[in-house]
């Protein structure tokens, strides 16, 4: 399958933000600019965190900018296949490229490829910026980060597809993605360890891709933790990415074919 | 910018058809769900919808134009996007080329360039060129021709010097003609337009027709369904029309032919007495029918419409009678009916409501 059809899909997009230059370069400055007081308030905190975090690392800035950098990819895979199809439909886009021979598959891939790229490059720049601040990561376990990284991309991915999905079909999200969110930055392990939350809510915790993937995350690049040791997390990490691309791909192509049986698609 | 009317040297309207079906329908049927909603569904609980399409037959051939008419609602849209795979229909079969609309919905789409969306499906931040070369990857044409097809895409629709200028930059009538040159990017057999003069000024839409008959039915032998409202484009543009009404052909045939059928043929008479008695007496002893009556400019003079039966031939006897009557006339010319009025006695012909 050719993936030239997505590619040109995303070098349009990103040659759209990139015809706005001055929010362009703004928006990369500003990022690198906030995770500076976050550094002086994690650091301030650091000799109270330090014991709770000890599980998942040892410096609460380096802790809290994973969770950060995750966050923001977790976000796009959230949010961005709502909006891609939300403002293609709207705008009648979406009904120009679906008579094209490329497959729906790409066409979505093209779509939200430059919310991905934008996203990773958010993630790749507050990590730099870390460790230009003097966060120390375990460079060797890169692999397995990037494992953990690709399986929470896809088990959010699912998710957003499902929203996508509601939006074809009820042109309404059901305010899943910003739900999702909520849930999973409070409840996921991102600002603090999910072993600290109330019993009530563990539960739930358990359930969140996040909360084992920023725990294996930050044990291999932050303690150096071999494969073997986060295994366990990476296991549950890959059913629940399974489980969820599995239905958020099923519900996509139901939705696609009520919209084509109720000649939804092209309401704009 | 304008099309170069002169330089494409064709009267509009001159294709003859080939007679190879290549758009083929057959019985087809859809009807859309009344509840959208669960407030929908409790409150028409039971209610049948009307069907959108009913038991609907056409063929295009290869070259022809055809211009679907009727009111809004009339069912034009949802055929034109079942055409284009966006709507799958309950019944009936639709072919393009010989490929199934539903089962070979890839294959269709390698052949057909849908015009329905609007200037919004253009990406606005880019250059025409960007646009060209962004659908140029989705409809999987190979790098090596790129190049040389959306040169030859932009130099047909009169964009080759604003090629590299930003699309928002671009007026309504340019954007319209990108969307054309989008269409035609992958040498499609099957041209599906929707209203494609409706942001037009009437001489950049006669100069667009006359490109479209000239670009599409000539040199590239396209089978075209246009869906408009527009009498011009009608009777200018298309070689038969199929007139729609609640989602069924109420009639179909050579716009021409059907108007006369319809409405008998229309003459116009610029007079200064349009009360004369000659013509009273003409329309009295039903040789003709008035229509309308109009004032023109200084309001001395006057436009009267009238139909006359039996063609040409009764028509220069009318003229004869009225001339040598002495009823002061200027001219004496024949006029296309509107197209709305069309439109309405075929429906009130069809029985239908």
């Amino acid at each position: 399958m050719s993936t030239r059809a997505a590619l040109a899909l995303t070098q349009a997009s990103w040659r759209t933000a990139k015809s706005y230059r001055f929010s362009f370069v703004l928006s990369f400055v500003s990022l690198a600019v906030t995770i500076v007081p976050v550094y002086f308030v994690a650091n301030a905190l650091q000799e109270f965190m330090a014991p709770v975090i000890s599980s998942e690392g040892r410096d609460y800035f380096g802790f809290v900018l994973i969770g950060t950098a995750i966050l923001a990819l977790v976000s796009a895979a959230l949010s961005s296949f709502g909006s891609a199809v939300s403002g293609g439909l709207s705008s009648g886009f979406f009904e120009a490229l679906l008579v094209t021979p490329t497959p729906l598959g790409l066409l979505l891939a093209g779509q939200t490829g430059y919310s991905f790229a934008w996203a990773t490059a958010r993630a790749i720049l507050l990590v730099g910026t870390g460790l230009l601040l003097g966060v120390d990561v375990h460079w060797l376990r890169l692999p397995e980060a990037l494992l953990v990284t690709v399986l929470l991309v896809g088990a959010y991915a699912g998710v957003g597809l499902i929203a996508a999905a509601l939006v074809v079909s009820f042109r309404t999200n059901a305010a899943i993605p910003q739900g999702a969110m909520v849930v999973s930055t409070l409840l996921g392990g991102v600002y603090f360890p999910a072993s600290v939350l109330p019993r009530a809510v563990a539960p739930i915790a358990d359930w969140l891709p996040l909360t084992p993937g920023l725990r294996a995350l930050r044990q291999t690049l932050l303690l150096g933790y071999p494969f073997g040791t986060i295994a366990g997390d990476l296991l549950q990490l890959a059913g629940l990415a399974l489980g969820c691309a599995v239905v958020g791909v099923v519900s996509l192509r139901v939705a696609f074919r009520y919209a084509r049986m109720a000649g939804s698609l092209g309401q704009y | 910018m304008a099309v170069d009317v002169a330089r494409l040297n064709v009267p509009v309207a001159a294709t003859v058809p080939n007679d190879t079906p290549v758009v083929r329908v057959t019985d087809l049927w859809k009807e859309f769900p009344a509840a959208r909603s669960l407030a929908d569904l409790l409150r028409h609980a039971g209610r049948r919808p009307s069907p959108a399409i009913a038991d609907v037959s056409l063929d295009v051939c290869a070259g022809e134009f055809v211009g679907l008419l009727g009111p809004n609602g009339a069912g034009k849209t949802t055929l034109l996007k079942i055409l284009a795979t966006l709507i799958t229909p309950d019944r009936g079969t639709v072919t393009i080329a010989g490929h199934d609309v539903i089962t070979e919905a890839p294959s269709v789409r390698q052949i057909i360039a849908p015009v329905l969306a609007n200037e919004r499906s253009l990406y606005w931040r880019l250059s025409a060129r960007e646009n060209l070369e962004l659908f140029a990857a989705l409809l999987r044409l190979p790098l090596s021709d790129v190049t040389r097809r959306v040169d030859e895409a932009l130099d047909v629709v009169g964009l080759s010097d604003a090629g590299r200028k930003m699309v928002g930059q671009f007026s309504a009538g340019m954007m319209q003609r990108l969307l054309v040159a989008r269409a035609l990017l992958g040498s499609p057999r099957v041209l599906l337009l929707d209203e494609p003069t409706r942001s037009l000024d009437p001489a950049a839409a006669h100069a667009f027709r006359a490109f479209l008959r000239e670009e599409l039915g000539t040199r590239r032998g396209c089978a075209v369904l246009v869906a408009t409202h527009r009498t011009e484009e009608a009777f200018e543009l298309c070689d038969r029309v199929v007139v729609l009404n609640r989602g069924r052909v109420v009639a179909i045939g050579p716009a021409r032919e059907l108007g006369e059928a319809l409405t008998g043929v229309r003459y116009s008479v610029h007079t200064l007495e349009p009360n004369h008695q000659a013509l009273e007496e003409v329309v009295t002893s039903g040789k003709a029918r008035r229509v309308a009556a109009t004032s023109e400019g200084t309001g001395r003079w006057w436009r009267v419409e009238i139909e006359i039966d039996g063609g040409d031939a009764t028509a220069r006897v009318v003229l004869a009678t009225l001339i040598t009557a002495g009823m002061p006339i200027a001219r004496f010319e024949r006029v296309v009916s509107p197209l709305g009025e069309l439109i309405d006695r075929a429906i009130a012909r069809s029985g239908l409501p």
